[in-house]
């Protein structure tokens, strides 16, 4: 059976509140539960009850929605997007805003259909130089440097 | 007297003005480009805020507010293609009229609507917002958790999709904003042992992620769908006052439509734009044009989007609730700059809501300008690539997840809110409830149990208060219309059926 997005979104979130309400008994969030007449997982809790009926009453109203599906080429694409997406905000704490920066305007582009080289160049060449000059220089919002250089 | 020259003077300054100048253009420009829209306009220039004072900072963001409500007008005219969804309604009539090649009369239409509507608002904001404002002085902790549980409902019920799916959005959004620290004991809730989760999950990364990646992935699992754009010739000419007379009462009526629907948490200005239309199309003696290129349509749907602005500031500035995720992300950044909305507000700074009043003039009148000046220019906007238009914002948008806090950690919610933002947006749930039940959290959770320390732990006795019992009362009917409404539906089908047998 093939099944919408909607269910699945309703079992996933439905399974996340079963594991969270099974995680709000255990004995670390036990030892101030006198706390202002409720512990810290009072309104959580209420929360992820209503979570966890919603979702299901989601999951069931989800099975008369179109099932999902998928074109390979597109999530393949989209899937590289949110790779790259995820290696860049990994690499600006580790190689720099803008080495960091530079690469994925150099990527991303071409990676979203444009293989124009010249325009795509001038971007990665310019934009996050003056993004970074903008923040890290004169307004003195210090952008994560590389380990390799001093100045970026 | 004196708070409205104080207000006069914090404004007075170059930093202001220039923001308020920049804030516009860049709201137009933004405004502009398709699929953009106000939040992540006003995501792509928070970092530059935080190095702002705080007048001018709030300045550039109720410029690129209103610029970008107003610029996604021109988009809809020239192209068909609103640049915001609250200018869907303008491009019913606006293309029709680009087509005849009255694309400039159009945008003169456009303009000077969006100013009136602009206007119109700030009148009540300046008129409802202290009314308000004195009315919740008078709030206990039990009136605010049922004014909080309100809004959530009414945001979750009336946006786009279903509402089972709008309030468990809603539910996600409160728990998000839950983990970290407890405010009250101290405790660490749904860390993990993670100690740089202790802040939480702030605001301002998850919008970023919802609203400006998710919309860079939306386009990735889209792509390959190229669409011809005609581009017409563009220009401003500013319609005739003969041609404004019978079109008055209808501008004052879509003016009043705007500020009461942007005034209700949860609408904002697409409901409105069509709610406006939808009137024009009931009650103009022109109706039958409609849909051709008939200006009506126009000055209908364009000056209730713009009378939103001012009037969903109302519950923003006045309660601390914000009606859309725009309003949202301006309060967050008003709590930034050291301003709390909220009834206190009026009594203790009532000299920054008078500035804030001065700027939204201001800030209308120099959109009239901008828009009349550089209708033409921005349309140029629309021939930047649009993977390179996407990256650019990608990486500005993350300049402002990481510069709130500093935080690395900052980065990766900005990326998990993304996936996340994606992955609801392709199932049809709505962000609005989740953003709103991020803000509102905290707000509830405080209220629930001062409320129960209030009533000795009896939550019965919430009920026993005549403002938060008509709220819980509003709350309830709200929950129960849609099922009743089906039920309804269900048993008149029946009903037709066994008379027609």
């Amino acid at each position: 059976m093939r099944l919408s997005l909607a269910t699945l979104i309703g079992a996933g979130l439905a399974l996340v509140s079963l594991f969270l309400i099974h995680h709000t008994f255990e004995p670390i969030y036990q030892r101030s539960y006198q706390a202002a007449g409720r512990g810290p997982v009072f309104f959580p809790r209420i929360l992820l009850g209503i979570m966890l009926v919603l979702s299901l009453a989601v999951m069931v109203q989800g099975l008369r929605e179109t099932a999902l599906r998928i074109e390979p080429a597109l999530a393949l694409r989209m899937a590289a997007v949110v790779a790259v997406t995820a290696a860049y905000v990994l690499a600006i704490t580790r190689a720099g805003f803008l080495i960091s920066s530079i690469a994925f305007a150099l990527i991303l582009p071409p990676l979203l259909g444009y293989r124009r080289p010249l325009p795509i160049l001038a971007v990665a060449a310019i934009y996050p130089l003056a993004v970074w000059y903008l923040f890290d220089r004169v307004v003195r919002i210090l952008l994560p440097a590389s380990p390799w250089f001093d100045r970026f | 007297m004196g708070e409205f020259a104080l207000g006069l003077a914090h404004i007075a300054s170059l930093d202001t003005m220039l923001s308020i100048l920049i804030g516009t253009v860049l709201g137009v420009l933004v405004g502009v480009m398709p699929g953009l829209g106000s939040v992540i306009g006003i995501t792509m220039v928070l970092p530059f805020t935080l190095a702002m004072g705080q007048m001018p900072a709030l300045a550039m963001m109720l410029g690129v507010y209103c610029g970008s409500v107003y610029g996604g007008s021109i988009s809809a005219i020239v192209i068909n293609t609103p640049g915001t969804p609250q200018a869907a309604a303008t491009a019913l009539d606006g293309f029709p009229m680009a087509q005849r090649g009255e694309a400039d009369l159009a945008i003169g239409w456009a303009t000077a609507a969006s100013l009136v509507g602009g206007l119109f608002s700030v009148i009540v904001l300046m008129l409802a917002a202290p009314q308000l404002a004195a009315f919740a002085l008078n709030f206990t902790a039990i009136e605010t958790f049922a004014l909080g549980c309100f809004a959530l409902i009414c945001i979750a019920g009336v946006s786009q999709g279903s509402m089972l799916k709008g309030l468990l959005a809603g539910a996600l959004g409160l728990f998000i904003a839950s983990v970290g620290l407890d405010h009250v004991t101290g405790d660490m809730r749904f860390t993990f042992g993670n100690w740089q989760m202790a802040a939480g999950i702030g605001l301002i990364p998850a919008v970023v992620g919802l609203f400006a990646l998710s919309e860079v992935f939306i386009r990735a699992s889209e792509y390959g769908r190229p669409k011809p754009q005609v581009v017409h010739r563009v220009g401003f000419r500013l319609p005739p006052l003969r041609d404004w007379r019978p079109r008055l009462g209808l501008l004052l009526k879509s003016c009043a439509i705007g500020s009461f629907v942007g005034a209700l948490p949860g609408t904002g200005a697409a409901t409105s734009s069509f709610i406006s239309y939808a009137e024009a199309r009931r009650s103009s003696p022109r109706r039958d044009n409609l849909g051709k290129g008939e200006p009506d349509g126009i000055v209908a749907a364009e000056s209730a989007n713009n009378a939103v602005t001012g009037s969903a500031m109302v519950p923003t500035l006045a309660l601390g609730i914000p009606g859309d995720p725009v309003t949202a992300v301006m309060l967050g950044t008003l709590i930034i700059h050291g301003v709390t909305p909220g009834p206190r507000l009026f009594i203790e700074t009532i000299d920054i809501v008078y500035a804030v009043l001065l700027i939204l003039v201001l800030v209308n009148l120099l959109m009239f300008a901008v828009g009349a000046l550089g209708a033409q220019l921005f349309t140029r906007v629309l021939r930047v690539p649009e993977p390179l238009l996407l990256t650019m914002v990608t990486i500005i948008a993350l300049v402002g997840a990481y510069g709130v806090r500093g935080n690395a950690l900052d980065l990766l919610i900005a990326l998990g809110a993304g996936v996340l933002g994606f992955v609801l947006r392709k199932g049809g749930f709505p962000l609005a409830p989740l953003v709103i039940g991020m803000v509102l959290s905290q707000m509830i959770e405080n209220a629930l149990r001062q409320g129960l320390l209030l009533t000795r732990g009896n939550f019965w006795a919430f009920f026993e208060r005549p403002i938060a019992l008509t709220l819980f009362v509003i709350t309830f009917l709200l929950l129960v219309w849609p099922l009743a409404a089906w039920a309804l539906r269900r048993w008149q089908g029946r009903a037709g059926t066994g008379a027609a047998e």
